[in-house]
This record gives structure tokens, C-alpha cells and sequence, in this order.
């Protein structure tokens, strides 16, 4: 069995908080905001709402693409490290929510902006160890409830969304062929929580200029394949800084290195299924990369394949 | 070889920094002269394209003013002599 990704549903929140609006506050201008961060306004949740409502909507939208047969459903996992309440894990919450049966398994990844690669690996390998043929993977993350509106570093760049990825074992869709993760050590500290985000820009920024693209070459060179062979690349959209030295150092335009998140802010692990959802049809043997990179500092970098 | 004046701001026009007014210090803080936490990053990664250095990440936080990068570039200059 090939389990493949069939559809991928999001929610992004209407709400937006317009960074123009800030600028003084930090002593910026548009340029900055607009050429460098790359992030004009960002998606926030409605007040009182939290990852499962915002799953919850994403599952939704999930079912207007495609067939989702919920009574089949028989693995759940969502990625956030925000969950609503610390016990249950959201999974749990979310299936009884979604009505889902007795036979579905459910747990959480606790995993920040390369959470949905990390879940696309081990979903899809514990859909080939058990032989299962419905799956859902979720992310939701929304970041403004831990931000510190004041901090300067983290304030005017993450935004609120989810996705729900729908995974089976037929009809057309994306094959994982192969994942390249690690974690570098010693950098743990680069972004950090207790009450608030704490986030060591430079040394983020540093540490993606090294592994990413590194990550990037081992997984290539292991499949045999150039980057000629690879029609899209979706890294992380962290900032425009950086996905501007990751296209540089690979040799990649804005075309088949994409950042879309100017209007909605950086979505952590829903990042890359969102630019993923916006461009998911491809011809037959098409083959993408998607690297998510961030918290840990951790990276996966997944080679899919349409079939 | 010592790292020059020019060779620095060469690396920051390519970074493609913003000057603040009156030009660059080399002895104050690039963050407190304006340069954003990203900036700094793209600053650092083109000074290790520009002299062929590794930055380690232990010492990424020290590298704050111009002459601090300079002190680091020239460093590993008589390293690896």
C-alpha cells in the first residue's frame, strides 16, 4: 500500500492585525516590513477560540474538497504546541468532536514549524506499519496567544491558521518518498516559551542558513535526483529574509521557491500544507520538496511525489 | 591580514542594511543603531560567505558591534595562520 496525501483543507482566521499600524512602535519602516519580514498583516483567531475550533474548521473546509469518510477515519494526529488544555491532547478532543470511532488512534506531535513534515513522517509510517487506509493530520498553532505584543522580534510575525491533511491509501495525490530531519545540537534555547515567545532571531536565521539547505542536498543526493528534477521547493515561509538566503544559496526563484505569507503572517506548522493546498494539483510524477525548519532547532525535509 | 573598515560595510551594503543617519559606529551595538534581529543574521551569514569563516552559534550572541566582527574575522586570521 502507498498511502498518499489526497486533499489538504485550511482555515485562515479573517481577522488580520495590520503591521503598518506598528511601525513606530519598534522604529520600523514599510520597506522593512514589506521587503524583509515579508509579513503586512497577520490572521488571528476570534477571542475564546483555540486549536480545536480552528481544526474544527479546517476539517470542514477539508470535506468541500474531497470525500472524507469520518467513520473511517482510524488515525488522528495534530501538531501544536499551544493545545487548549493540557490533558486530554487535542486529538482526543477533536474525535469527539468529529464522531469518529472506536478503531481511531489519536495523539499529538509536539512540534513548531517543521511540525507538519514531522507528522507526515510518522503518520505515514504508522499507515504502512498498520495497514491503515484513513488518516488526518492536523496542525494548529495559534502563536497570538503566546506572543509578547511588545517584543520586537517576535511581534509582527506569526499568524493564526489550520489545516487538516487527509491522507488514504487510493486515487491521485502526494506519496512521501522521503524525509531528512534532524535536530542541531546545542540550539535548543533559539526559541523558547514559558509565559511568553522568546525567539533568538539571529541565531534562527543562522541555523537555517546551515541545515536547510544541506538537508535539502542529503535528501536530493540519497534519491538520485538535481534540483532540476524538483518542481516546487515549500520551505517554511519563516520570513522573507530568509527564504531570500535559502533561494540564493540553492540557486532558486521566487517561482519554484514560493513565499505566500505576506497577507496572513507565519503560520508555523500550517505553513507549508497552506502553500501546499494553494497549488496541489501537478501532473503525475511531479516531485516537490518541503522543508519546515524552526523550534528545537529542528528541521524535516520530506521528497513527495504525485501519483 | 586585518579586517579593514570598508570590508565591513561591504558586507552590510550587501545585506542590504539600512544606514542609519551619520553613517555606521564600529564600536556601538549594530542592534542599537537600528539593525533588526533578521538583518543581523543575513549580516553574519555574508560575513561567512565574504571570509570564508564558520560563525560558531556559541558565540553568534558576542558578534554585536562592527569591531566585535572584526576582532572575530581577525581572530581566525592568525588561527589559521
Amino acid at each position: 500500500m502507498t498511502p498518499r496525501l489526497v486533499g489538504i483543507g485550511t482555515h485562515v482566521p479573517p481577522r488580520r492585525d495590520a503591521n503598518l499600524d506598528r511601525l513606530d512602535d519598534f522604529g520600523l519602516d514599510e520597506a522593512f516590513v514589506v521587503e524583509k519580514l515579508g509579513v503586512r498583516q497577520r490572521a488571528r483567531k476570534e477571542d475564546g477560540e483555540g486549536v480545536v475550533d480552528l481544526c474544527l474548521k479546517a476539517v470542514a473546509d477539508m470535506a468541500t474538497r474531497q470525500a472524507l469518510p469520518l467513520a473511517q477515519v482510524e488515525l488522528l494526529c495534530v501538531v501544536t504546541q499551544n493545545p487548549d488544555r493540557r490533558i486530554p491532547h487535542a486529538a482526543a478532543t477533536l474525535h469527539d468532536r468529529l464522531g469518529l470511532g472506536g478503531h481511531c488512534m489519536t495523539f499529538d506531535i509536539s512540534q513548531g514549524c517543521a511540525g507538519f513534515t514531522h507528522g507526515l513522517e510518522i503518520v505515514v509510517a504508522v499507515m504502512r506499519q498498520r495497514g491503515l487506509h484513513h488518516a488526518l493530520l492536523l496542525t494548529g498553532d495559534p502563536y497570538s496567544t503566546i506572543v509578547d505584543p511588545a517584543d520586537r522580534n517576535t511581534a509582527l510575525l506569526f499568524g493564526d491558521a489550520a489545516t487538516a491533511s487527509y491522507l488514504c491509501d487510493e486515487g491521485p495525490g502526494w506519496a512521501l518518498r522521503d524525509t531528512d530531519a534532524g535536530t542541531r545540537p546545542g540550539t535548543s534555547a533559539c526559541l523558547q516559551c514559558d509565559d511568553h515567545l522568546r525567539m533568538d532571531g539571529r541565531a534562527v536565521l543562522m541555523n537555517a542558513a546551515h541545515e536547510v539547505p544541506a538537508s535539502v542536498e542529503r535528501l536530493l543526493r540519497r534519491q538520485g535526483l538535481a534540483r532540476d528534477d524538483i518542481d516546487t521547493f515549500l520551505f517554511h515561509p519563516g520570513s522573507l529574509r530568509i527564504l531570500e538566503l535559502l533561494r540564493s544559496t540553492l540557486n532558486l526563484d521566487a517561482a519554484r521557491a514560493p513565499f505566500d505569507i505576506l497577507d496572513y503572517g507565519n503560520t508555523v506548522s500550517s505553513s507549508i500544507p497552506l502553500m501546499l493546498s494553494s497549488r496541489f494539483a501537478a501532473r503525475p510524477g511531479a516531485k516537490r520538496v518541503l522543508s519546515g525548519f524552526g523550534v528545537g532547532f529542528s528541521w524535516a525535509t520530506s521528497l513527495i511525489e504525485s501519483i | 591580514m586585518t579586517t579593514t573598515q570598508e570590508d565591513l560595510l561591504d558586507v552590510l551594503k550587501r545585506a542590504r542594511v539600512q544606514t542609519p543617519p551619520g553613517g555606521f559606529r564600529f564600536d556601538q551595538s549594530l542592534t542599537d543603531q537600528g539593525v533588526h534581529s533578521l538583518d543581523m543574521a543575513v549580516v553574519l551569514f555574508e560575513i561567512e560567505k565574504k571570509f570564508d569563516v564558520t560563525i560558531p552559534t556559541d558565540i553568534v550572541a558576542s558578534l554585536r558591534s562592527l569591531d566585535d566582527i572584526a576582532r572575530f574575522l581577525d581572530g581566525q586570521a592568525v588561527a589559521n595562520r
